[in-house]
């Protein structure tokens, strides 16, 4: 059969399963555009590449399937960068197809030229550079298979224009490459029986156990093989902001997050275990704040599939490499014919340690954030999907919204890429139409990639959006304000634009609330509107977000009001 | 502290990110031979602080994890 180059790189998505991609076109990338009139696939045109890339991370953080984008060559592909890291920190799979110059400009800084494969190296697991037609679907179907494995991540592949314009006589069979969760042949590792139980051994010689679940478990999608296994053990546990909502919200041994911005009782857990079980943590510094200080009395025993992991931040009594999901079914059989204690003064110490948030400051009746933030969580039905952006309002919502799954809640916790949360909820709501989807954002973020509302009003997602605004860039603000001497530079956004008049001009239905008594009736409108809908929530500009650990210190030295 | 790498790697891309992750975590190469015969391999020694080194470890652990999966 004679095809072109972009005929097969489509028909090699097709066979992988792949039917949504994220994109902008640009000139080298054409012939692939040309090709998808042919294809079954649907694409999405946003309105900047950083937005495809973001997208195909939401996309794959939600499903656990492959995210797919596509840009040009040159700024198109340099576009994605942000997208691109921002999937590595997070381990999303995502696929970038990026169109190059033709072979022959190659080297010459043609126009949109860029190396690509140079620029993406160190924010990609795989990336290839691919000349000819023939090696498409060997270069695709490797990366999507590295792309998935293993710790999952983002791979690019970058083709020239005249690879996908080339036509070549193909009779090869296109196939799925075979899906294989770990980097291993397949099957049990004796290692993996061994280390479990001896991870099981020392929780039951512990006293004040904790564990703490991480983001691999939500790559892992183990939810109930998670709370199966933390009922079996029967020790508190923590999350990572990555790791929000595999625990079981009811559960009174749950804490809550912890880290720079968790609640106060699972810090001080934390800090006074003396064996922690850590699931798919990587020990970012937002969490263990001063490393010296963190599990230094404790055992610790380190559960992850990479094992470039262990050991990389703290040191490790216990190391389980490998996948999560045959880690925790080896814990669980282990944890089921030993003799577990029942840790009952720890947990009675744990729950004293618990603390309410602290309470919303109100300022002259203006509306107050945190407020808003507890009545959309009261009100947001169970499998609602929330993304965020960063800054403020992503912590106050992490501490906040109540999740029954590790894949209802999607935000750049690795990388902090304000700008995420729109197109972030353009790729969740493509991925699960069926569900109720909340962007929650600040100010400032949604700014980043507001241009996404063409593509929310485009494909009719009904994507309700909550701009959070308090007229500045307000965890900078608030940072200048506790650790700078209260110099506010750069960070007061007073002539923002009127969000409504700007949902508008996008055709999307919008309302503004400035008043506490006017929230819920607000907040209902958008839960009950069938369309798309912008909330737009003027906030005073001045609270700030508590607890707080400052940065490098220890984690139980947690600032939970201004002072005076 | 100084560390003698053996690495079996595949091609030249491979020794160019582990050569950006070392200044990434402020290492430093005393010395670097690589060989291309039926396959290519690399003889790195390097210094750095421990504590650097860790990092560094951790990264080209990571690096050869997916090198290795790229050959499969």
């Amino acid at each position: 059969m004679e095809i072109t180059g972009s005929r097969l790189l489509l028909a090699v998505l097709e066979a992988h399963g792949i039917d949504s991609v994220f994109g902008y076109p640009g000139g080298a990338i054409m012939p692939f555009y040309d090709a998808l009139l042919h294809g079954g696939l649907t694409h999405y045109l946003v309105r900047h590449e950083q937005g495809a890339a973001f997208a195909a991370g939401a996309y794959a953080r939600t499903t656990g399937r492959l995210g797919v984008c596509v840009s040009t060559s040159g700024p198109g592909a340099t576009n994605l960068v942000t997208g691109l890291l921002d999937a590595m920190m997070d381990s999303a799979p995502v696929l970038a197809i990026t169109g190059q110059v033709r072979s022959a400009l190659m080297g010459s800084d043609g126009f949109q030229e860029a190396d690509v494969v140079g620029i993406t190296s160190p924010c990609t697991k795989f990336n290839a550079l691919v000349t000819r037609a023939a090696d498409i679907p060997a270069t695709v179907e490797k990366a999507i298979r590295i792309a998935t494995s293993g710790r999952p991540g983002p791979v690019l592949v970058d083709v020239t224009t005249d690879a996908l314009k080339e036509r070549l006589t193909w009779d090869a069979p296109l196939t799925r490459s075979a899906e294989r969760s770990g980097y291993g042949e397949g099957g049990r590792a004796p290692e993996l029986n061994i280390a479990a139980t001896e991870a099981i051994a020392a929780l039951a010689r512990a006293e004040r156990p904790v564990i703490i679940v991480g983001g691999g478990t939500r790559i892992a999608g183990v939810v109930q093989e998670f709370r199966r296994l933390a009922a079996l053990i029967g020790a508190p546990v923590v999350a990572t902001l990555n790791g929000l909502g595999t625990a079981d919200p009811s559960d009174a041994r749950y804490l809550g997050m912890f880290g720079m911005h968790g609640h106060k009782g699972a810090n001080l857990a934390v800090t006074r275990a003396d064996c922690m079980l850590a699931l798919g943590v990587r020990f970012d510094d937002r969490v263990t704040g001063d490393v010296s200080k963190f599990g230094r009395n404790a055992t610790v025993i380190h559960c992850d599939i990479d094992p470039s992991e262990i050991g990389k931040i703290i040191h490790v009594d216990v190391p389980v490499v490998g996948d999560l999901r045959e880690t925790i079914a080896v814990l669980t059989e282990v944890a089921q014919v030993a003799t577990m204690p029942s840790y009952e003064p720890w947990l009675a110490e744990v729950a004293a340690l618990k603390r309410p948030l602290p309470p919303a400051r109100h300022e002259n009746g203006e509306l107050s954030a945190t407020d808003v933030l507890d009545a959309l969580a009261a009100l947001m039905e169970p499998g609602t999907v929330v993304t965020t952006d960063v800054g403020q309002h992503q912590m106050w919502a992490a501490q906040r919204v109540r999740l029954e799954s590790s894949r209802d809640f999607l935000t750049s916790a690795g990388l902090g890429a304000m700008g995420f949360g729109l197109p972030a909820a353009v790729g969740a709501q493509v991925a699960r139409p069926g569900d109720t989807v909340v962007a929650i954002l600040g100010d400032g973020g949604f700014q980043m990639t507001m241009h996404e509302l063409a593509t929310i009003r485009r494909y009719e997602l009904p994507i309700k959006i909550v701009v959070m605004d308090n007229r500045h860039l307000g965890m900078v603000r608030q940072w200048q304000e506790l650790f700078y001497e209260r110099r506010i530079v750069a960070t007061d956004l007073y002539d923002n634009p009127e969000f409504c008049t700007l949902a508008s001009a996008y055709g999307i239905a919008s309302t503004r609330v400035d008043r506490p008594e006017d929230l819920h009736r607000a907040l209902r409108e958008m839960l009950d509107s069938s369309g798309a809908f912008l909330l737009h929530c003027a906030c005073f500009p001045t609270e700030n977000c508590f607890p707080m650990v400052p940065a490098g210190r220890h984690i139980d030295e947690m600032l939970e009001r201004t002072s005076a | 502290m100084s560390e003698r790498l053996e690495l079996p790697l595949r091609d030249q891309r491979a020794l160019a990110k582990v050569l950006a992750a070392l200044t990434r975590t402020g290492c430093t190469a005393t010395s670097v031979r690589a060989s291309f015969g039926d396959s290519y391999s690399a003889v790195i020694t390097i210094e750095g602080p421990a504590l650097n080194l860790r990092r560094l470890s951790a990264l080209i652990t990571r690096l050869l994890s997916t090198h290795q999966e790229e050959y499969r």
